[in-house]
């Protein structure tokens, strides 16, 4: 589990989009698990930033997480009762099964992260991309978001998250990457998280660590 | 124009089956638009026809309203393209840009029909009928055009649902998938552009907006499901089309673009006030 962190405007959520051939590359090659994007595009589910999408949208959370089995099946090709049951699935993992006829609307922050994370699950990917998974959710929700994400790394995936605040950092993640601007460091939490490094990537500030 | 209540007759009712059909298919479009957070690029791409109509007008002096729309549509998605520049190369915001091409290519529009009015030839008359719309002029060919262009809009949103839903909804997401949200989006503007081409002889250039998002914003109010908002758009927009369009058969010197943008704006407003949940009451 890897950690991106990095101040406001230092291009994490850019670097993330990058990777993932939303925006285009300024320079240079982006290989994956050794392939180019295109090649692995299955194995890689990505989660965006919550206030990325309309929540007034007229769409339940059923039919919102079953949208993450679209990318494997492709152009023209419906899903059938199969996706439906990884749907159920992917909602019980998350705690959200009794939402599943609910309007995306009506649910609480915490839940609409889950519901993102639930459409993520649906794609059965090896690695997963979080721009900001707990930003504006409940100490409760980052539990259980946090508690599935041991649970998908104990499972041999990888997930990579974008996030800002430093305090967590240090116990959610075994791996972390500086970023402002430039890489600042990157490697093992212990050895990156260090003042040198993170006045480096902060400026002069003093961190209560 | 005279036709009483109980008198329907064959023309009324080859109308009010052209007229529904558009009410059906703007309404559909207009969800995906209306949920896009497009709302003005309708009345941004209706009013950029305007100057390809009568630039056609002024080159072939057709009668032909589908010749003339065919340089409507010309200039339609020329609007598009410039606004989709704009937006990229300069910092301007997405409501001034439409601001500015809307008026811009009207009032190009405007300047060339009077032009057109010098002309010696009685044919101009054909390009009153585009600003607000007039459907008594309507033939059986026309008719099967619209019926023919509104089932090709309508197939390929069936084929395609399951994508265009996605790209409306979150497109970041759609491209992380994989999906080619330019030939989405690309094919979503495409079937726009020819929704306004049918719709701008039955309400005209300035109202053709109306009939996009009226519907649509009816049918937000009452459902949760995007499929059940698509259908009801397109059955709110073809209500009011057969208000408006028999409305103005029956009250002489009706136009039928505003007589069917009342009726929508009505079943619009009705929804706001009384739809369960959304509504204001």
């Amino acid at each position: 589990m890897c950690g991106v962190i990095g101040p406001n405007g230092a291009g994490k959520t850019t670097f993330i989009k990058a990777i993932l051939n939303v925006i285009p590359v300024a320079s240079g090659t982006i290989t994956i698990l050794g392939n180019a994007f295109k090649d692995v595009r299955n194995k890689i589910a990505y989660i965006p930033q919550r206030s990325s999408v309309d929540w007034d949208f007229p769409i339940t959370v059923f039919d919102m997480v079953l949208m993450g089995c679209y990318g494997k099946l492709g152009w023209f090709k419906r899903p059938g009762d199969l996706e439906h049951m990884h749907v159920y699935e992917a909602l019980a993992a998350v705690g959200l099964e009794k939402y599943a006829d609910v309007r995306i609307g009506a649910l609480s922050g915490g839940q609409q992260q889950r519901a993102f994370l639930a459409r993520a699950l649906m794609q059965n990917a090896q690695i997963y991309f979080l721009d900001e998974p707990f930003a504006g959710v409940d100490i409760a929700t980052e539990k259980i978001i946090i508690n599935l994400f041991k649970k998908l790394c104990d499972e041999g995936k990888t997930i990579i998250v974008v996030h800002h605040d430093l305090f967590t950092a240090s116990t959610y993640f075994d791996w972390v990457i500086l970023l402002n601007k430039r890489c600042i460091a990157s490697g093992p939490t212990e050895q990156v998280l260090t003042s040198v490094y993170l006045e480096r990537t902060y400026g002069n500030i003093t961190f209560f660590r | 124009m005279g036709t009483s209540l109980f008198s329907v007759d064959y023309t009324l009712l080859l109308v009010l089956q052209g007229a529904a059909l558009l009410g059906i298919v703007a309404g559909v479009l207009g969800s995906f638009v209306l949920l896009r957070q497009q709302s003005l690029l309708g009345d941004a791409i209706s009013h950029a026809a305007l100057p390809g109509i009568v630039m056609m007008f002024l080159c072939t002096y057709s009668k032909n309203p589908w010749i003339l729309l065919c340089g409507g549509a010309i200039t339609g998605i020329i609007g598009v393209l410039s606004m989709h520049y704009l937006c990229t190369y300069t910092t301007l915001k997405k409501d001034a840009i439409l601001g500015i091409i809307l008026s811009v290519f009207f009032g190009f529009g405007l300047v060339l029909m009077t032009v057109a009015q010098k002309i010696p030839t009685s044919n101009q008359a054909i390009l009153n009928k585009f600003l607000f719309g007039n459907v008594s002029t309507l033939l059986i060919e026309d008719i099967s055009a619209i019926a023919l262009i509104s089932c090709f809009i309508m197939i390929m949103l069936m084929v395609c649902w399951k994508e265009c839903a996605l790209y409306v909804f979150d497109p970041l997401f759609a491209q992380s998938l994989g999906f080619k949200t330019v030939v989405i989006e690309t094919l979503l503007m495409i079937l726009l552009v020819l929704t306004i081409v049918i719709g701008l002889q039955t309400v005209g250039v300035v109202l053709m907006s109306t009939m996009l998002i009226a519907p649509a914003a009816a049918a937000r109010q009452w459902t949760m499901r995007l499929s059940s908002m698509v259908v009801l758009a397109g059955f709110f927009g073809a209500c009011a089309a057969i208000i408006g369009v028999y409305a103005s058969s029956v009250i002489e010197h009706l136009p039928t673009g505003p007589a069917i943008v009342v009726a929508a704006s009505c079943i619009a407003f009705f929804s706001l006030l009384c739809a369960p949940k959304r509504g204001i009451a």
